[in-house]
């Protein structure tokens, strides 16, 4: 490859470590931040400004109309005052709700997982079935559960009353209602979580099974001590996402009993969105979106931190 | 290596030729529309479904055929968006000219200073202009003795009742016992519970009314001899105020009590309607009659004025108010078309023609076009007797923040049975105290 006159001046320069100005279009990075820049562009103007013009009005009084600097005091009344109690409330109530639906959630995904990774007829069919109430919009499958839940009519209470059970209203009784959100959250066991459990068992070596059971591990213990272990990366990979996803938990609560009743399904998003789009105090919702900020990454480091102790990855050394 | 040759010779017109496409393409996007004949452009922003919004254009054709100066240009915001909307547009100062604000949160946004007092331009009127005016309807545009607002789409609650259902069960036509004067919530309750059918396996196939929620049921506690707050609204009373909690109990007995309206999850998803012919009577607005006038057909149904009770017969009102931007370059004409808005030929189309609304002109309330009705409802009078009887909501600027306060301790009690109102108002008055005690914006 012929070395052309103005880049063996360039290689000289450099050799003789001066720096010469290269034109701005002659730069390899000029073009690769150009072509990068669509993104680039979109990420400073739409995700990192307001998220710090959202950390800086967390620190301010401010509904739309008159910014007052106000130092820490959103983050004082949201820990010891608030009105009603209501933060803690609706921090209750998420932090319930993702104890139960996360591991509900992981649980289920994994066994429908399993299910389909069989060698059947019609397996893709059986895919294909399982996948497609997550294709349905958000909105329209919480209308969808609103005709479960109800307590005459309602499919749920229909079962029970097969079995001999008087079933509750649901969706109106301060006892039931979050843990009606809960079960309708394990609609989304055939999604996107199941899709990538059923990708990290294929890629789990037949010669694994194939070991292990010429050393006699019958199916539990193949299960136990082969897939658990080689699935381990995937379940790490769903259990961050699904604690992140299940933290912010929004539209069923919106859609289905607009936190109430008695605000036993006041999310903590739903309440932060009212602070800011309801009462307008932006100051108190930014506050309120930096709390759950640093909630999720004290919950992901401690993750990420255990995860030398549970997660194996094919062919790293443990210590 | 023959890339590296060409970039620095073809490539260098391609990002100063991106830069001049983005420059004329914002260039484009800023360029106004000017007024090459002359006249003066006011903007005019509103919320409405498609048949309000034909009535305002028809309206704002109307005015434009009357001041050939002057152009309005009316844009419709979605209901669900416009508080957002108006507040942004407010906050920046990009806000028309006109604007629509809706009486739930005028109080709270008539602080911020936004809106044009009226007074100096009414001043300029002839003497006795406000005369022709409902005075509770300006009342509701008023902020520290001054006018904000002129109120538009005024209306009242009332019942709308099916007359079919009521002459097939032989009770009394509660537009005549309220002329009587023996409307009263024993006579309501009595007629809700006749009109609640049950089939044979016993479960219930038509109510006899509905719960209104609040602050729609304002007149039963009014009527009762209660109130909800102090005068000032700075602290919530009603769980002090045997009266109030009576009405309170009373209307939560129409559900678990007397079940005679259908609870949350009967009518969920509109099992029960009114418009189906399953509840006999419901509690809505004045601005429900189009919307009912257009879908039922397969009955008879028609108006009448909310129960009385023991202290009163009052009902309960509610407008929104149309205001002028503090910074529009355009007052007069703004005022021109305000005043036009909420003048007679307005009125008479608004109230008249639509019946959505009770005029706030005097002389429309007597005027023929309006009385006579060819269509329901043909209570006509209701719309004005209701007005006549008709009280101010407790809408404070912190109305927003303490209703959610109010409405999620009040849920034990309406939604399920598992207290009673005694028990349901004194927590909600200790939440909307708390609120109302800690400091605004916080």
């Amino acid at each position: 490859m012929a070395i052309t006159e103005k880049q063996a001046q360039a290689l000289d320069s450099l050799r003789a470590g001066k720096r010469r100005k290269v034109p701005l279009f002659d730069r390899p990075a000029f073009w690769g931040y150009l072509f990068i820049s669509p993104w680039l562009l979109g990420f400073l103007i739409f995700t990192a400004g307001p998220m710090l013009t959202s950390l800086y009005l967390s620190f301010c009084k401010y509904d739309l109309h008159t910014l007052t600097w106000v130092g820490t005091k959103n983050y004082e009344v949201l820990l010891t005052r608030d009105a009603g109690g209501l933060f803690w409330k609706s921090l209750t109530n998420t932090a319930l709700y993702v104890l139960f639906s996360v591991p509900l959630g992981l649980t289920g995904s994994l066994l429908v997982a399993m299910l389909l990774n069989q060698k059947v007829k019609g397996i893709a069919l059986f895919r294909t079935l399982f996948y497609l109430p997550s294709l349905v919009p958000a909105v329209a499958s919480a209308l969808i559960w609103q005709w479960v839940f109800h307590p005459d009519a309602g499919l749920l209470n229909y079962g029970l009353s097969k079995v001999g059970v008087d079933g509750p209203d649901w969706l109106q009784d301060p006892k039931t209602a979050l843990s009606s959100l809960i079960i309708m959250s394990l609609w989304g066991i055939g999604g996107g979580r199941m899709i990538i459990f059923l990708a990290g068992l294929q890629g789990i070596s037949d010669e694994l099974y194939e070991a292990s059971s010429l050393d006699g591990a019958g199916a539990w213990h193949q299960f136990r001590h082969v897939t658990l272990p080689m699935l381990s990366p995937t379940i790490f990979f769903n259990l961050v996402l699904g604690i992140i996803g299940s933290f912010q938990v929004f539209t069923s609560a919106y859609v289905m009993t607009g936190g109430g009743p008695n605000n036993a399904t006041l999310m903590y998003v739903l309440y932060l969105y009212r602070n800011a789009f309801v009462y307008f105090k932006l100051g108190k919702a930014s506050a309120m979106a930096w709390i759950l900020f640093v909630i999720l990454l004290v919950f992901t480091i401690i993750q990420f931190k255990s995860a030398s102790k549970w997660v194996y990855y094919e062919g790293a050394e443990r210590e | 290596m023959m890339v590296n040759e060409m970039s620095s010779s073809r490539f260098s017109a391609l990002p100063a030729l991106l830069l001049a496409v983005f420059l004329l393409a914002i260039a484009g996007g800023c360029r106004r529309g000017g007024t090459p004949d002359g006249r003066i452009t006011i903007r005019y922003m509103a919320w409405g479904n498609p048949a309000q919004l034909q009535v305002e254009r028809q309206i704002v054709s109307e005015f434009e055929k009357r001041h050939p100066n002057i152009r309005v240009h009316l844009f419709m915001v979605p209901g669900s968006s416009y508080l957002d909307k108006l507040q942004l547009m407010l906050a920046s100062r990009t806000a028309p000219d006109v604007f629509r604000v809706d009486q739930y949160y005028f109080p709270a946004i008539v602080r911020k200073g936004y809106f044009l007092p009226l007074d100096p331009l009414i001043a300029e009127e002839p003497p006795g202009f406000l005369d022709d005016f409902v005075p509770i309807a300006l009342d509701e545009g008023r902020y520290q003795g001054k006018l904000y607002g002129m109120n538009v789409l005024f209306g009242a609650m009332m019942i709308y009742y099916n007359k079919d259902l009521f002459r097939q069960a032989g009770l009394p036509d509660p537009y005549e016992l309220d002329k009587q004067g023996k409307w009263s919530w024993d006579a309501f309750v009595d007629a809700a519970r006749k009109l609640t059918v049950k089939d044979s396996s016993g479960r219930i196939r038509q109510f006899g009314t509905t719960v209104p929620s609040f602050p729609m049921y304002s007149s039963v506690v009014w009527n009762e001899g209660g109130d909800f707050m102090n005068p000032d609204m700075t602290r919530m009373l009603i769980a002090d105020d045997p009266r109030a909690v009576a009405a309170v109990q009373k209307l939560a007995d129409l559900r678990w009590k007397y079940h005679c309206a259908p609870t949350p999850a009967d009518s969920a998803l509109s099992a029960f309607t009114f418009e189906s012919g399953k509840i006999a009577m419901v509690w809505g607005w004045a601005g429900e009659s189009p919307r009912y006038r257009n879908s039922i057909r397969s009955f008879k149904w028609d108006i009448a004025p909310v129960p009385s009770g023991p202290a009163g017969s009052y009902s309960v009102v509610k407008g929104n108010q149309l205001c002028i931007n503090a910074l529009t370059k355009h007052s007069r004409e703004a005022w021109e078309f305000v005043k036009f808005m909420t003048g007679p030929e307005a009125e008479l189309l608004l109230c008249g023609k639509l019946r959505r609304a009770v005029p706030t002109r005097l002389s429309v309330q007597r005027h023929p076009e309006y009385l006579k009705a060819d269509e329901p409802p043909y209570h006509t009078d209701v719309f004005l007797e209701s007005v006549r009887r008709g009280r101010r909501l407790p809408i404070d600027w912190r109305y927003q923040e303490w209703v959610h306060m109010y409405h999620s301790a009040t849920e034990a009690l309406f939604n399920v049975n598992v207290t009673d109102a005694k028990t349901a108002l004194a927590d909600a008055q200790g939440r909307v105290n708390r609120t109302l005690s800690g400091e605004e914006g916080f």
